[in-house]
């Protein structure tokens, strides 16, 4: 059977190259052999591979894997990947180009494989456990990744649906899909040891190949990750294992052991997998890499270029005979099996079909099925009808072998891995009370038992119809598609082949039944962080929450002789190489825990009977696994076995939670909530101020506080209060013990954090700020207030009571500063904010003759006027930040006076008001009024109830009813009544009563 | 001296995962591996027990109080992929808003300053970060950053709403324009600042230090200063202190190399206090001297029994 013959090859030597890797180009018209020193560029000809390019690489790295764009618009690209880096390569009028360079891996590349669907999209695999997907025109970072927390091996685009692709990690495969986020949508633990290999389906979605070192080929049907679908021995540890382009064949290369081992490829049909079919005998030393030539479309013989550590090249022919070998059934119509062609030429089947029908038929009954279906209950007449009828799709059915003279027709159903083949005669009286008769075409892949059922249902189907004188023959055929779906749905490890000719839709198709990935399986807690246990938090302002898992409970790791661990740092090399206390170490991923309880079955049996809780970390199908069971109860008692099992039972009782403690670290604050309390801020008497916080700082122990209040009682002195002239002297303010002095002291408190001092010092020195009144509300406009503002700040307003706004006046450029880099800054920032204002400012007319009349005298009492404040005011902004950080904190402990009276201090007035606000309408045009008068008919906006004379000032109003007026009036109105003076009818006082409780 | 105030049995059935106090430091929100979330109120080193919010289908990872101007309000989220905001109405919690819009767990949430409104991030599994914020009639608008953090975000932080003036040029209006921003870390082991530009959230710092998957990251609290402070800490065992004097340059620092895991830094009120929490149920407290070194406070564990104790400092590595 396993004919060993050197089948006939073309055989091509290239020593000096020392190529590690070979790929054969979409056009199979060249191939590239990749090594250390250089890029080879061969030329494949049927009679002799020609060496057309020889490029030279100088790198220290081999390259790990090769591959040419499967793509013809970009068919001349490649991507190599070495070490850890990938790189694009064009052949160009036959000079190499480097297209772009893939660089993000930090550990060395496995593989690279070239998106089927998009011509500048490349996966690439590495040790480092990621897996990045590349537009190739843009290198800088890899537009998507995938992290597996094991190195992975092999990276392969699915062949059919362009979202999914398949790695390697060991010995488990997972499952990608782009739509769905950074998990895998499956987990297939698929072998014992290391998968070298792996291969979709060229045909079907769902169905791959992986070959591992476990002397294994097994085949997936990655719907079902339980189970493989079927399974291929081998007596060696197998390196490739991939599926032919043509029938349901499969190329196998072994990993030699011992450098004695095999060198020859086999052919195998992957319905037979006990023997090969075929070896290709030739090479004399490992196969690298063996991949398909396209095919010419005169030949039909497929062709295999393979590469080997013996430096040949070998070409190897797949003649028709061995094609049919491996199940390849239509060589009379030569052409591939891709799917996508495969959608053509089941529709031309079926024109066909319709052809040959209508060639039987006259041509007035050709175009009656419509008129047909009118007539006689719908039913078609004749027999050409009714096969007419049946064209429209049924999945995984092909009628072939229409005769209309013998009537009959032959049925060929493909469901699961079950091919029926049917013939199905019609009677001269059908179908009039004359059932046809069904007859399976041996072989089929049913069992006797099942052709039996199968007749039986056939039957009662075709009979129910042909009483009624009705055409059964599509019924029939979904009767027959929905008994074979039923078996193979009950057949669990039945894979779901794709028929050749599915008569489906695209969409079904690509519909992937992936979608009933469990909600929460294991698998997918991979990247969900392992659950903290224990915490610190500061709450509140002077409050330190903090959890910690009971004292009793240790990790399990440390104390247990199976080593729950083990498992989790096989998946994670890199973390155990990084760190010499592994054993200490928890786990990263909540994935840890179900890889735990997967090896304490016997712990979980046990608490499930004890708890319901966190059924979810494993999984549904699993039983629970609470997180407290990850830790172990210790026990200064010897372990035995079963003692162990005794301490689980005692573990359960003791409490899984720890208790929350409440710490209070206002020591370690800069802060006083006494010193808060005690503190005051009098604008009046200043001095007196200053002694008093003096003292309050001495009572709670701030010596450098009390030095800091005494300083203030000296330098706040009403002897040194600035003279109003420019011309007198020069102010205390510009004195060292001044503006510097307290810049000093800001700046030291500002490295304590000690907000508190700041915004205390910052009040004192300062003064309350005046807000023009009614600011902000009337005038929601800023940029009107502002102006108005700083057509007012003008001399003899002094500037902290304006506000802020004279920092917009053209006066300020000055910029001194504190010394250290995040001061100065901020300095220039603001300054530069506060020219910016000061020029947009410009728009109004007034501003322009204020500006163009500048005053030399009013510019040195501008500056004069900053110069003797002894708070900088280029840093107006920050110090208001400290009295607003302040009052939060003062808000906290509740001290809202004390909030009040610091934030009267603030520059910038608060935001307004964004609560309710009343507006009025006019009695007249029931339009919106601001102000007294209405716009639109000029009469009063809010008339008195009372005295009809419009309200400006104090007002009250009904809620209910909306009439009201003067305060007064009201007042006097409500004394002796209850309802509405307007006599609206409106119960004000009880309405508003009701409002009120709300 | 540090003391403790309250040692809070908080009855819960399985493992606790987060434990907040609102703003006054009156009420206690716990949640666990139970799937609830308890509610204490704390007074004169007594506990009540107030509420016990049920409604999540998984351990609830990590809880975050409202700005009390908004109400009493609680955001929760969970392995379930859920985030629950829960409102306090007359003693009665109820649920507020739920937002079911993550394909993984939520890992962690985050109130945003309450000067920005009642608006929440929440950092997920499945890579992106989510921003619930409420609209003025009630509805909730909700924005999604796909793939902020490939593989999976695990702790968001918003940075406080400071009107420093240092960090942004200013547009020309009287009050300046405070710039949004947030902090994130993921399992790409790295720390993202992300910026909100005309409704929008862009990504405006890459922070690379960490060596495996960034736990936890915490934006210090704002006392005025320009300078900007982010705490990060990692499976790999650091603790990184992210400082920024304009807020595009970033310069690191690793606080320490803890033995085990470090799942939680949080700030005081001031900044100037980091605390440290981790694998090896251990809590430690670190402050910056005034030459800029961070220091093991020693003091905080006098009297507590030995239910936590300083984690060792090893020596900092650069």
């Amino acid at each position: 059977m396993a004919a060993r013959w050197s089948s006939e090859n073309v055989v091509a030597e290239y020593r000096d190259l020392q190529a590690t890797a070979m790929a054969v180009d979409c056009t199979g018209c060249h191939a590239l052999l990749a090594g250390r020193k250089h890029f080879a560029l061969v030329k494949l000809d049927n009679q002799q591979p020609e060496l057309q390019k020889k490029s030279v690489r100088q790198s220290k790295w081999e390259v790990s894997a090769v591959q040419w764009c499967p793509h013809a618009s970009n068919g001349d690209f490649f991507v190599a990947a070495s070490n850890q880096t990938a790189e694009v390569y064009s052949f160009q009028d036959s000079q190499l180009k480097t297209r772009s360079v893939l660089k993000g891996h930090t550990r060395v590349i496995s593989d690279v494989d070239w998106s089927m669907s998009d011509a500048n999209t490349v996966a690439t695999c590495s040790v480092d456990t990621y897996i990045y997907l590349w537009d190739i025109r843009d290198p800088r970072k890899p537009s998507l990744a995938y992290n597996a927390v094991a190195g992975a091996s092999q990276v392969k685009w699915n062949k059919v649906n362009s979202y999914l692709l398949a790695t390697t990690h060991e010995g488990d495969i997972r499952v990608w899909d782009q739509r769905k986020g950074s998990t895998p949508v499956q987990y297939i633990a698929a072998h014992l040891s290391k998968v070298h290999g792996l291969d979709w389906d060229p045909t079907s979605e769902h169905l791959m190949a992986s070959s591992s070192q476990d002397c294994t080929v097994k085949f997936w049907d990655v719907t079902n990750p339980k189970r493989a679908t079927s399974m291929l021995k081998s007596g060696a540890p197998v390196w490739r294992a991939r599926y032919t382009p043509f029938g349901h064949g499969l190329i196998t290369v072994m990993v030699p052991q011992l450098r004695r081992g095999e060198n020859s490829l086999l052919l195998w049909n992957t319905d037979n997998l006990t023997s090969p079919i075929h070896t290709f005998v030739g090479h004399t030393d490992v196969v690298l890499e063996f991949q398909w030539r396209k095919q010419n479309e005169d030949n039909a013989d497929y062709q295999l270029v393979t590469w080997s550590k013996d430096s040949s090249l070998r070409i190897w022919k797949i003649d028709p005979q061995l094609q049919r070998l491996c199940g390849h059934t239509d060589l009379q119509d030569s052409t591939e099996l891709e799917t996508t062609d495969s959608m053509s030429e089941a529709s031309s089947t079926r024109n066909s079909i319709i052809e040959q029908i209508t060639g039987g038929v006259t041509s007035d009954s050709l175009d009656s099925p419509q008129k047909s279906k009118d007539d006689l209950m719908g039913q078609p007449e004749t027999l050409q009808q009714e096969f007419l009828l049946v064209n429209i799709p049924i999945p995984n059915i092909q009628i072939s072998e229409v005769d209309m003279i013998k009537r009959c027709c032959t049925v060929y159903a493909v469901c699961g891995n079950h091919e029926v083949k049917v013939v199905v005669t019609f009677p001269p009286q059908y179908p009039n009370n004359a059932a046809p008769s069904f007859q399976f075409i041996r072989p089929t892949s049913i069992t006797d038992s099942l052709q039996t059922t199968l007749l039986k249902n056939l039957r009662e189907t075709s009979l129910q119809y042909v009483r009624r004188n009705h055409g059964c023959l599509e019924a029939c055929i979904r009767q027959m598609v929905n008994t074979l779906d039923n078996i193979s749905l009950t057949e669990d490890a039945s894979p779901v082949r794709q028929t050749p000719f599915p008569l489906q839709s695209m969409e079904s198709l690509v519909n992937p039944p992936l979608m009933s990935i469990p909600t929460y399986g294991t698998y997918q807690d991979l990247n969900v962080p392992f659950p903290r246990t224990s915490g610190a938090r500061f709450c509140g302002v002077d409050k330190l929450i903090y959890f910690t898992r009971p004292i009793t409970l240790r990790p399990r790791q440390s104390s247990s002789t199976a080593e729950p661990y083990k498992l989790v740092y096989f998946t994670r090399p890199s973390t155990i190489r990084q760190s010499s206390i592994t054993t200490e170490q928890t786990p990263r991923s909540l994935s840890a825990l179900s890889a735990y309880m997967g090896l304490h079955p016997m712990n979980m049996m046990k608490s499930s009977s004890q708890s319901s809780i966190s059924r979810i970390y494993s999984g549904e199908s699993v039983p629970v696994a609470p997180l407290s069971n990850f830790y172990f109860k210790e026990k200064k008692s010897r372990r035995s076995g079963k003692n162990r099992e005794r301490d689980l039972n005692v573990s359960s009782k003791v409490p899984h939670a720890g208790p929350v403690l409440i710490q209070d670290v206002s020591c370690l604050l800069p802060i006083h909530q006494k010193l808060a309390e005690t503190y005051i801020l009098d604008p009046n008497n200043i001095p007196s101020m200053c002694t008093r916080n003096a003292a309050a700082a001495n009572q709670v122990g701030r010596k450098d506080l009390v030095q800091v209040w005494s300083l203030a009682v000296l330098a706040l002195s009403a002897d040194l209060a600035p003279s109003s002239s420019p011309d007198v002297e020069c102010p205390w303010a510009q004195h060292p013990f001044g503006r510097r002095l307290l810049q000093t002291l800001l700046e030291h408190y500002s490295k304590l954090c000690d907000v508190q001092t700041l915004a205390m010092l910052c009040c004192a020195y300062g003064a309350p700020t005046v807000h023009p009144e009614g600011r902000g509300l009337l005038k929601s406009s800023s940029n009107s207030s502002f102006q108005s503002n700083s057509f007012r700040s003008g001399p003899s307003m002094t500037s902290r009571k304006s506000s802020g706004n004279v920092y917009g006046s053209p006066g300020t450029y000055e910029t001194d500063a504190f010394v250290t880099g995040g001061w100065t800054i901020g300095n220039r920032e603001s300054g530069g904010m506060r020219r910016s204002i000061s020029w947009t400012e410009t728009s109004s007319p007034d501003d322009y003759q204020y500006r163009e009349y500048v005053d030399p005298q009013q510019r040195e009492r501008e500056l004069h006027d900053n110069e003797k404040q002894l708070l900088d005011p280029g840093c107006t902004l920050l110090y208001d930040e400290f009295k607003k950080a302040y009052g939060e904190i003062l808000y906290r402990w509740g001290l809202k006076d004390k909030r009040a009276d610091v934030l009267k201090y603030v520059s910038v007035p608060p935001e307004a008001h964004k609560g309710i606000e009343f507006g009025t309408k006019c009695v007249h045009c029931y339009k919106d009024v601001r102000g007294p008068q209405c716009a639109s008919c000029r009469g009063y906006g809010f008339q008195c109830a009372i005295c009809h004379i419009a309200v400006k000032g104090s007002s009250n109003f009904c809620l209910a009813c909306g009439h009201g007026g003067h305060s007064r009036h009201m007042q006097e109105w409500f004394q002796n009544y209850d309802i509405c003076p307007t006599g609206c009818g409106c119960s004000c006082t009880e309405e508003n009563h009701v409002l009120e409780s709300l | 001296m540090v003391s403790v105030l309250n040692t809070v049995d908080t009855g819960h059935e399985d493992m606790i995962h987060d434990a907040q106090m609102d703003y006054y430091g009156v009420r206690l929100a716990t949640c666990s591996s139970d799937k609830t979330v308890k509610i204490f109120d704390i007074k004169n080193g007594g506990q009540i027990l107030a509420a016990e919010l049920r409604g999540h289908e998984g351990p609830v990872w990590q809880l975050a109080w409202a700005h009390p101007m908004y109400g009493n309000i609680l955001a929760s989220c969970s392995y379930d992929r859920k985030v629950i905001i829960w409102k306090e109405t007359n003693g009665q919690w109820d649920r507020l808003y739920e937002y079911a819009n993550h394909d993984s767990s939520v890992n962690s949430v985050c109130w945003a300053p309450h000067e920005f409104g009642l608006m929440l991030a929440c950092g997920s599994s499945d890579g992106a970060v989510s921003i619930i914020s409420s609209t003025a009639d009630g509805q909730w608008d909700t924005k999604k950053i796909n793939n902020a953090h490939t593989i999976g975000c695990n702790a968001v932080s918003w940075c406080p709403a400071v009107a420093a003036g240092s960090l942004v040029d200013q547009p020309s209006s009287q009050r300046p324009q405070q710039t949004r921003r947030f902090v994130t870390g993921g399992c790409d082991n790295l720390v993202k600042i992300w910026r909100e530009e005309d409704g929008q959230w862009k990504e405006e710092q890459k922070l690379e230090a960490h060596s495996d998957w960034v736990r936890d990251v915490a934006w210090a609290p704002s006392i005025g200063l320009p300078t900007q402070t982010i705490a990060s800490c990692s499976q790999d065992g650091r603790v990184i202190i992210w400082k920024s004097e304009d807020g595009t340059s970033w310069t690191s620092k690793v606080l320490n190399k803890f033995p085990d895991v470090v799942w939680h830094v949080s700030w005081s009120i001031t900044g100037n206090i980091l605390a440290v929490s981790g694998g090896d149920n251990k809590v430690s407290l670190w402050k910056e001297s005034l030459e800029g070194q961070w220091v093991c406070v020693s003091d905080v564990n006098k009297g507590q029994g030995q239910t936590i104790a300083p984690a060792e400092p090893q020596k900092p590595e650069q």
